[in-house]
């Protein structure tokens, strides 16, 4: 009975959110014609970023500040669940490996999972993907691993330097630019070099995109990675 | 045919009523999943043009700002998912 009372008052309070969303939002104006902003980048990506990928241009180029942020709130959420999550001592407890297949999938698969994740990473300019998918296709085969091997650990020295190394050469992008261009993630392999005009549209353009997609990846695939690893570790007790 | 707007919109009232009316922490946890499932499917359908392309450039494409936007709350899910996951890992059967 309580339950039913419950459940009738949070569809009620649905419905009325629901109304009030729907009033809202239906005055948003996308859609119909192309925002100011959208428009602006759309004419200028090609010339300004040497990127074909008009989502990445805006992601890396435009709102450079803004993606580095994000890196940022990934970072803090990694480091927040191994806080959370920590323990003096902690191993793997898993006793049951993975199936042969599993296992022998696993070893056939991991070396492509992993090119796939840089294909997409280092591609973000010219297709479809970037930084954040392929550090995520990435942080899958470390998973792949886990599942299968009972004993496999990532190596956490190493993947703490190079998240470290990673998150500080965005910053170290952002800084030259700021000493080059006048401000921070200023572009300058695009805007003062010029390096990759003659060919927009293959690997060697786009300016620092494929540069910071590449930090990127590597950071969040890193960071992912050890997500995964805090989650599936436990606690032993001596 | 509803639109993707309304879809989104539907979606997200689901993961709405899925956070209030359940108490396991997990399902909240993906309940708040749905909601910002279909927040994205708001936003993607909001800045959808009807014949528009994908936004790589020689095409006619859609406004690029909308999957931009939702580009950020991919990851932001992700950080969310994963905190949220840990505290309940954390407090372990206390909560469920």
């Amino acid at each position: 009975m309580v339950s039913l009372l419950k459940r009738s008052l949070a569809i009620i309070s649905i419905l009325v959110i629901g109304y009030w969303l729907a009033q809202g939002l239906a005055g948003v104006p996308f859609g119909e014609d192309k925002m100011l902003v959208g428009h602006y980048y759309l004419q200028h990506v090609k010339e300004q970023t040497g990127a074909v990928n008009a989502v990445t241009a805006v992601v890396v180029n435009y709102r450079g500040l803004d993606t580095l942020g994000e890196v940022t709130v990934l970072f803090i959420a990694s480091t927040g669940v191994a806080a959370l999550l920590w323990r003096k001592k902690r191993e793997r407890t898993a006793k049951v490996g993975g199936s042969p297949v599993l296992t022998v999938g696993t070893k056939f698969l991991v070396p492509f999972v992993m090119l796939f994740g840089a294909y997409i990473f280092i591609h973000g300019h010219l297709t479809p993907g970037g930084g954040f998918p392929g550090g995520a296709t990435i942080a899958t085969a470390f998973l792949l691993l886990y599942m299968a091997f009972t004993i496999y650990e990532i190596p956490h020295k190493a993947f703490e330097k190079v998240e470290g190394l990673a998150g500080m050469g965005y910053v170290l992008v952002g800084l030259i630019g700021l000493a080059i261009g006048g401000y921070f993630l200023f572009d300058w392999i695009w805007q003062d070099w010029q390096w990759g005009v003659d060919n927009i549209g293959r690997l060697f353009s786009g300016g620092f995109i494929p540069i910071i997609y590449t930090i990127i990846g590597i950071k969040v695939g890193t960071e992912l990675s050890g997500i995964v690893d805090n989650m599936l570790k436990e606690e032993v007790r001596e | 045919m509803i639109n993707a707007e309304t879809a989104g919109i539907i979606v997200m009232l689901i993961g709405l009523y899925g956070l209030i009316s359940k108490e396991n922490p997990i399902k909240q946890v993906l309940s708040i999943n749905v909601v910002s499932l279909g927040l994205i499917l708001f936003f993607i359908g909001a800045g959808y043009v009807e014949g528009g392309d994908f936004p790589i450039m020689p095409s006619n494409p859609v406004d690029p700002l909308p999957a931009t936007l939702m580009l950020t709350t991919l990851v932001v899910d992700v950080a969310i998912t994963a905190l949220a996951l840990a505290m309940i890992l954390r407090n372990g059967g206390e909560w469920a």
